[in-house]
C-alpha cells in the first residue's frame, strides 16, 4: 500500500470510512485504492492525490445513502426492542419517564430563572463601558452609595472618564405627591417615592428604550421630567403625556418630555427622572449611586488602580483614607448585591434534581439488566460488537429522556405561573422563534441521555453471552454496590435539601419572633405633604382629641427599616480617624413613646419642648461607641448643632436582623423637619374603624389638596425578610420534587428486589416466617442505605447553612434537631414504598410464588 | 406505456461483466467501460448501475479475498445471471427488430 500514512489521501480515505460503514461500501474503496495506486504507478502521484479526492467527493452523496440506509435497518430493530420493553415494564418505564420529566422540569424552569438573572442591564449600547462607582470598606463591604463630589472630580481628573450620571434619590428624602391637572375633571394625584433627580447626560449613558419623547431632547430644560410607561398609564390613561405639566408636591411644575420603558431585567428602576441641577460639585458627604461611562478602549485596571485612592485624597473626612473606590461594570451590578448566591445556589438544586432523575435510569436500568441479558448474549452471538450495542443502550437513554422533555414542557408550562409567583418575574416560556431553545433542548436531551445511559450501557455490553445463554437461573445482579453509592447519593441530597428547608424557616421563625425592642402593631402610617409638615403640632393635638388615639409622631422612614448613616456627629474626645458609623433620627416629638422604645437612662423628649431641640437622645450602642459610661449630661453636636444627651434607649433593631445595630442619634429639632416623611399615629385596638375614619378626617381637613394614603406599619416588617421567605418556599419545593423524585427509583427498586426474590419470600413463608420478619427483611437494606446518606448529608448541610445564616447579624443557632428530623423525614417517606413493595411481596400466597415452575 | 428494457448503461455494464467472464470486479468493469466509451466514469458511477443491476437481480456477486494491495479489502466480483441474460438477449432482439430495413445512418441532411 503506498498510501502514506497522515498523508491527505490517508484521511480521505479515514473519512470515506467513517461516512460508509455499512460493509458494501467496502469493495468500492478497495476499488478506489487500487486504481489510485494504478495511477501513481504510472502518471506519478500528484495526479493520483487530485484523482483520488476528487472521486472521493464525488462518490460521498451515494456512500451516505448507501450507509444510513443500511443502519438504519438495524436503528429500527432498537427502536423495536426500546418500546417492547417500555410496554413490558410499564412500572419502571413509568418511574424512568416520569422522574426525568420532573427533573427536566425542574432544570429548565431554572434555567429560565437564571437566564434572567444574568441578562440584567445587558440591553445597554454602552454596557461593556458603564459602570457603577462604589467604595470598598475595610471590611470589604461594598457600598453603591458614593459621594456626589465624586464622580464630577473623576471626570475632571482623568481623561479615561466620558459622562457620569448621579441618581439623587429624591423621592426617599421627601415625601413626594405629582399631580396632573387635565383640562377637565378631577386632578390625578398620588404619593410618589421613587422621585430622583439625574445627571443630564443619563439618557446618552443608558439606552432606555422611548415610548415618546426623544432621548436627545428629553432633558433639555431644568423642568423637564421623564417618567415611565407605567406611570404614564397611571396619570395620564393612555395619551401620549409629552407636553403635558405635572407638578410637584403641589408647587413645582415640570412638563413632561419623554416617557421610558425600563425593561424588568433592568437594575435601575426610577419612576420620575429629572435634571439634577449643576450643583452638588462639592458634596462629599452626601451620597447616593453614581454610574460613569469610559471611553473605548481604556484599560480598566489602569483606571481602578489610578482611581482606587481618590477618596482620600479628595474627601475632606480623614476617616475616607481607609475607602477605596472601584468600578463596578453595570452588567454586574445586579449579580453583585446579593443574587449572585442565589445563582449558585439554584444552579446547584437544577443540576443535583436532574442527577437524581438520571439516577433512577441507572439503577434501574442495571437492576434489571438480568432480563437483558440474554437479548445482549444473543445479540453478541449474531456478531454485534460491543459498541453497536453501547450505541444501542445509550440510544434507549435518549429516547427515555425525549419523552421526558416531551412531558417536562408540559409541566413546564404549568409550572411558569407558579416560578413567577414565588419569584416575581414575568418569565416566559415558548419554543416558538428562539433557535438557542431548540438547541438548549436537544442539548438537555442529549446530556441526560448520556448521563443517564453511560454506566447502564458499559454495564449491560459488558456481559458474557456464554454466561448469559447458557443458564439463567444462575445469573447474578452484579455490582450492586454501585447501586449502593446512587441511592444514597440521592437521598443525601433529598436529605440535604429537607434539612435546609428546615434551616431557612426556622431563621424565619427566628427573624419574626425575636423582639424588634420597638412595638409597630396599631400604628398607622400616613405620608407626610406640606400641608401637614407646616402645622403639625396642632395636626397632632386634634388627633389626639379622640380618645382611642393613644400618640402621634413622625419621622423618616419606618422605624424597623431606618438606615440613615453620618459622619455628622462628634463628642468630646472623638477619634478623627473614625469612620461615619452613626445613624440619625430626625423626629417630631413623641417618637420613643409611639413605638414603646425602653428607656434604659434618662428621658426621652419632652413634647413640645423648645429646649430640647438641641437635645439628643442615642441608643446604648452609640452609648458605647463613643466610650461613655454615664452618657446622660454629655455634650454631643450632629450636623453642626451643639446640645445635651438626655436619654439612652434600649437597642432595638432599627433594620432588618441581617445587620447589627449600629450607634443612634435622635434629634427633634424642627429645623431638619423638612426630611420628615410619614406620620405615625398609635391607636387602640378597640373601634379600629372610627379611628382610621378619623384620622382620615382630620388629616383630610389639614391638608385638603393632597392624596389621602394610609397603611398598617407591622404589615412591611414582613417585607425585610422576602428573598429569604422565597428562598424558603423554593428549597420546600424542590426539597419536595427531589424526595418525590428519589421515592419514584426507591420504589422501583424495591419492587424488583421483592419480585427476585418472590420465591426466596415463599420459602421462608412456607418454613414459618412471619410477616413483620419478611418484612424487616427487605426493607433492612433501604433504611441503612438511608441511615448513610444522613451521615453524609449532615456535615455537608450544617457547613452550607452555617455559611448561608452568616448573611443575618441575628441568627439562631443550628439546631442539630433539624438534621435529624430531615433524616427521619426522608426515612419515613422512603419507607412508604419500600414498605409497600414488602407487605406486597408478605402478604403473597406462597403458593403461588413457589408453583410457577 | 413503459418500456421495461435495458437501459444504455446497464447493457453496457453488463456487456462488460459478461465480457470480463471471470475477471469482472469495480476496477476491471470501470476500465472496460472507459475504454468503450471513451468518457471518464467516477467509480460512484459505476457502482450505481451495479448496484441497481444487483437490485433488479440481474448479476450476482461473489466476494473474493482480502487483497493486501487493495489496502486489505477484499474484491467483489459480479456475474450475469439467467435473468441477466435474458435482458440482454431482449434487447438485442429489440435492437435488430428496429434495426430491419433501415441503410446505415448517414450525417448528411436529406
Amino acid at each position: 500500500m503506498t498510501v502514506k500514512k497522515y498523508s491527505s489521501t490517508y484521511f480521505a480515505i479515514k473519512f470515506l470510512k467513517i461516512i460508509a460503514s455499512a460493509k458494501d461500501c467496502d469493495y468500492a474503496i478497495g476499488d478506489l485504492e487500487e486504481t489510485y495506486e494504478y495511477i501513481a504507478e504510472n502518471e506519478g502521484p500528484k495526479k493520483a492525490n487530485r484523482w483520488f479526492w476528487r472521486e472521493a467527493l464525488k462518490s460521498l452523496p451515494g456512500f451516505v445513502k448507501n450507509g444510513v440506509y443500511r443502519r438504519s435497518a438495524m436503528v429500527r430493530n432498537y427502536f423495536k426492542i426500546a418500546f417492547r420493553n417500555i410496554i413490558r415494564n410499564k412500572v419502571f418505564a413509568l418511574i424512568n419517564i416520569l422522574g426525568l420529566a420532573v427533573g427536566m422540569a425542574c432544570f429548565i424552569l431554572i434555567t429560565l430563572w437564571i437566564q434572567d438573572e444574568l441578562s440584567y442591564d445587558k440591553f445597554h449600547t454602552n454596557k461593556d463601558n458603564l459602570y457603577m462607582l462604589t467604595i470598598i470598606h475595610p471590611d470589604d463591604v461594598v457600598d453603591r452609595n458614593v459621594p456626589y463630589a465624586l464622580a464630577p472630580r473623576l471626570a475632571d481628573e482623568f481623561p479615561e472618564f466620558s459622562q457620569f450620571t448621579r441618581i439623587y434619590e429624591y423621592g426617599l428624602l421627601a415625601t413626594c405627591t405629582f399631580k396632573y391637572q387635565p383640562k377637565s375633571g378631577t386632578p390625578v394625584m398620588f404619593y410618589e417615592d421613587n422621585v430622583n433627580f439625574v445627571d443630564s447626560s443619563f439618557f446618552s449613558m443608558f439606552s432606555f428604550p422611548f415610548v415618546f419623547g426623544d432621548p436627545e431632547t428629553a432633558f433639555q430644560n431644568p423642568n423637564s421630567l421623564v417618567i415611565t410607561d407605567k406611570m404614564a398609564n397611571k396619570y395620564f390613561g393612555h395619551d401620549d403625556p409629552v407636553g403635558k405639566i405635572m407638578t410637584l408636591n403641589n408647587s413645582d411644575d415640570f412638563v413632561v418630555s419623554g416617557v421610558i420603558h425600563i425593561p424588568s431585567n433592568s437594575h435601575l428602576q426610577l419612576d420620575f427622572l429629572t435634571p439634577l441641577p449643576d450643583r452638588l460639585t462639592d458634596d462629599w458627604n452626601w451620597r447616593d449611586p453614581s454610574y460613569v461611562l469610559l471611553n473605548k478602549n481604556v484599560s480598566l485596571t489602569e483606571v481602578r488602580q489610578k482611581i482606587s485612592a481618590a477618596l482620600s485624597k479628595h474627601s475632606p473626612y480623614p476617616f475616607a483614607d481607609t475607602l477605596k473606590v472601584d468600578l463596578l461594570p453595570i452588567t454586574k451590578v445586579h449579580l453583585n448585591f446579593g443574587r449572585r448566591t442565589y445563582v449558585y445556589i439554584f444552579s446547584m438544586i437544577a443540576a443535583f434534581i436532574l442527577l437524581i432523575a438520571c439516577i433512577n435510569y441507572m439503577n434501574l436500568a442495571t437492576a434489571c439488566s438480568a432480563n437483558r441479558a440474554r437479548e445482549v448474549g444473543l445479540r453478541k452471538v449474531m456478531g454485534a460488537k460491543r459498541p453497536e450495542l453501547i450505541q444501542q443502550f445509550l440510544g434507549e437513554s435518549i429516547l427515555m429522556s425525549v419523552f421526558g422533555l416531551g412531558i417536562s414542557l408540559i409541566l413546564v408550562k404549568m409550572g411558569i405561573p407558579l416560578l413567577n409567583g414565588l419569584t416575581s418575574k414575568q418569565l416566559t416560556f415558548s419554543l416558538l422563534g428562539s433557535h438557542s431553545m431548540y438547541l438548549y433542548l436537544f442539548g438537555l436531551i442529549f446530556v441526560v441521555g448520556l448521563v443517564s445511559g453511560a454506566y447502564p450501557a458499559f454495564f449491560l455490553s459488558a456481559n458474557r453471552p456464554a454466561d448469559t445463554l447458557k443458564s439463567s437461573l444462575h445469573f447474578k445482579s452484579k455490582r450492586s454496590s454501585f447501586r449502593v453509592v446512587t441511592v444514597v447519593g440521592q437521598f443525601g441530597i433529598s436529605i440535604l435539601l429537607i434539612a435546609c428547608t428546615a434551616v431557612v424557616f426556622q431563621q424565619l421563625k427566628y427573624v419574626q419572633n425575636r423582639p424588634l425592642g420597638l412595638k409597630t402593631d396599631f400604628v398607622i402610617k400616613v405620608p407626610i405633604n406640606r400641608m401637614l409638615l407646616g402645622r403639625l403640632p396642632s395636626y397632632r393635638d386634634q388627633l389626639l382629641q379622640n380618645p382611642h388615639i393613644l400618640n402621634v409622631t413622625a419621622g423618616q422612614s419606618v422605624p424597623y427599616n431606618e438606615d440613615y448613616k453620618t459622619g455628622g456627629v462628634e463628642w468630646d474626645g472623638k477619634d478623627p480617624d473614625l469612620s461615619p458609623n452613626f445613624r440619625y433620627t430626625i423626629s417630631f416629638f413623641d417618637y420613643v413613646e409611639t413605638f414603646e422604645m425602653e428607656l434604659v437612662k434618662g428621658r426621652s423628649f419632652q413634647t413640645g419642648s423648645t429646649a430640647d431641640a438641641n437635645n439628643f437622645v442615642i441608643n446604648e450602642e452609640a452609648a458605647k461607641y463613643m466610650g461613655m459610661e454615664d452618657p446622660i449630661g454629655q455634650r454631643l453636636s450632629f450636623w453642626g448643632s451643639e446640645g445635651t444627651i438626655i436619654g439612652v434607649v434600649k437597642n432595638y433593631h432599627h433594620v432588618s436582623l441581617h445587620r447589627e445595630i449600629m450607634p443612634h442619634v435622635f434629634s427633634v429639632n424642627p429645623r431638619n423637619y423638612g426630611s420628615l416623611r410619614f406620620i405615625f399615629i398609635k391607636i387602640s385596638p378597640e373601634n379600629v374603624p372610627d379611628s382610621l375614619k378619623y384620622i382620615r378626617e382630620t388629616t383630610m381637613t389639614f391638608a385638603p389638596t393632597f392624596p389621602y394614603e394610609y397603611a398598617f406599619l407591622d404589615q412591611g416588617v414582613e417585607d425585610l425578610y422576602q428573598a429569604e421567605q422565597k428562598l424558603g418556599k423554593i428549597f420546600s419545593t424542590f426539597a419536595f420534587l427531589a424526595i418525590f423524585i428519589s421515592c419514584l427509583g426507591i420504589f422501583g427498586l424495591a419492587s424488583f428486589t421483592a419480585e427476585r426474590r418472590t420465591k426466596e419470600i415463599g420459602i421462608r413463608k412456607v418454613l414459618g416466617a412471619s410477616l413483620s420478619h419478611i418484612v424487616m427483611l427487605l426493607s433492612k437494606e433501604f433504611s441503612r442505605w438511608i441511615l448513610f446518606a444522613n451521615l453524609i448529608a449532615w456535615p455537608i448541610g450544617w457547613y452550607a447553612m452555617h455559611k448561608w445564616l452568616q448573611n443575618f447579624a441575628y441568627r439562631s443557632s443550628l439546631n442539630p434537631l433539624l438534621f435529624l428530623l430531615a433524616g427521619m423525614l426522608s426515612l419515613f417517606i422512603a419507607a412508604l414504598p419500600v414498605g409497600y413493595q414488602a407487605i406486597k411481596a408478605a402478604i403473597a400466597d406462597p403458593i403461588d410464588s413457589l408453583r410457577y415452575e | 406505456m413503459t418500456l421495461k428494457f435495458l437501459s444504455r448503461q446497464e447493457e453496457l455494464m453488463l456487456l462488460s461483466i459478461w465480457k470480463l467472464d471471470t475477471n469482472a470486479y469495480g476496477v476491471t468493469i470501470r476500465q472496460n467501460v472507459t475504454d468503450l466509451t471513451g468518457k471518464y466514469w467516477s467509480i460512484g458511477a459505476v457502482y450505481d448501475v451495479l448496484d441497481r443491476l444487483t437490485r433488479k437481480g440481474l448479476v450476482s456477486t461473489v466476494v473474493g479475498d482480502p487483497v493486501k494491495a487493495r489496502g486489505g479489502k477484499s474484491k467483489r466480483f459480479y456475474r450475469i445471471t439467467k435473468s441477466g441474460f435474458k435482458a440482454l438477449e431482449e434487447v438485442r432482439t429489440l435492437q435488430r427488430k428496429a434495426w430491419v430495413d433501415l441503410p446505415e445512418p448517414s450525417f448528411e441532411k436529406k
